[in-house]
């Protein structure tokens, strides 16, 4: 098995701009509301990640969006993962929305390809190259 | 190999590393468990199989070799915590079904179902970092000395066969 990526999977056609940015729009607002799971404050000081390294993968431009679900309850989350700093973030969107955790992935494109029903949202150019 | 591909192997490691730690380390800490624990676990899954992959890339590397000796340690605490692990996700067995490749056997961190005996009574002391030490064991033994989750100790080491651990109430 392997950690590479099928380059088709980047080359679906995503959500139209105006969504994304809705999303994206929804995202900032649950940061700035400080909705964040129990221990994920405390998972980014252990991983040594700043919170602003957070609300930069959720607004760069450059970052990949991924829709997926949660394999434990099936429940939506959405991925931004950064192809610069490679900063993975898990939110959870929708009436209970809340940030879920961040890590560092050196290869955020294979492992949000194989995230459980996974769908690019947005693929950046640099995140392809 | 590269510096970066190097620190790339590090950090995975680390997220193998964090992965196993949020792991409960005793049934009475379940319900405390990480709510995000499914995105932990698939982070931790990705990550071995990451590292698994650079090891088979570059198998006489010997930049990897203290590396591999934590990750080898991480590999008998996930052991060992393996049914603490599947409590908190039940359907872990069908993860590797949603693959679009599924893992080989040799792969055996999918597979922490199927884990058979040999782990059952697991005990083992493995370096968690520069100044700690982690000690494993199966449940039966934690109930049988009442220890508690939590419990602070101290532990001694009075000669080369022995831990001396002093519990404090």
């Amino acid at each position: 098995m392997t950690n590479t990526v099928e380059e088709p999977w980047c080359d679906v056609e995503g959500w139209l701009p105006e969504a994304v940015a809705e999303l994206v729009a929804q995202a900032v607002e649950d940061y700035q509301e400080g909705k964040f799971s129990r221990d994920f404050e405390d998972k980014l000081a252990d991983r040594g990640i700043p919170l602003q390294a957070v609300i930069g993968a959720v607004t760069s431009r450059q970052s990949v969006i991924v829709e997926y679900s949660d394999r434990r309850d099936g429940s939506r989350r959405i991925g931004f993962w950064h192809p610069r700093r490679k900063y993975f973030v898990a939110w959870k969107p929708g009436a209970e929305s809340r940030y879920m955790t961040c890590f560092w992935r050196e290869n955020g494109l294979a492992y949000m390809q194989r995230l459980l029903d996974s769908r690019p949202i947005r693929c950046s150019e640099r995140a392809k190259s | 190999m590269s510096v970066n591909e190097l620190e790339a192997f590090r950090r995975e490691l680390e997220n193998y590393e964090y992965g196993v730690q949020v792991i409960p380390a005793s049934p009475q800490a379940l319900p405390e468990a990480d709510e995000a624990f499914s995105d932990e676990l698939e982070s931790l899954l990705f990550a071995r199989d990451w590292l698994e992959q650079k090891l088979r890339a570059y198998p006489e590397n010997e930049a990897y070799e203290p590396l591999v000796e934590r990750m080898q340690e991480l590999d008998t605490l996930l052991q060992a915590k393996r049914r603490l692990a599947l409590a908190l996700v039940p359907n872990y067995p069908s993860w590797r079904d949603t693959l679009k490749e599924r893992p080989p056997q040799t792969h055996w961190w999918w597979y922490l179902d199927q884990i058979a005996g040999e782990y059952e009574s697991q005990q083992a002391i493995v370096r968690l970092s520069a100044d700690r030490l982690g000690l494993v064991f199966d449940e039966g033994v934690v109930a049988r000395v009442g220890l508690r989750a939590g419990q602070t100790v101290t532990m001694r080491v009075p000669d080369d066969r022995h831990i001396l651990i002093a519990v404090s109430e």
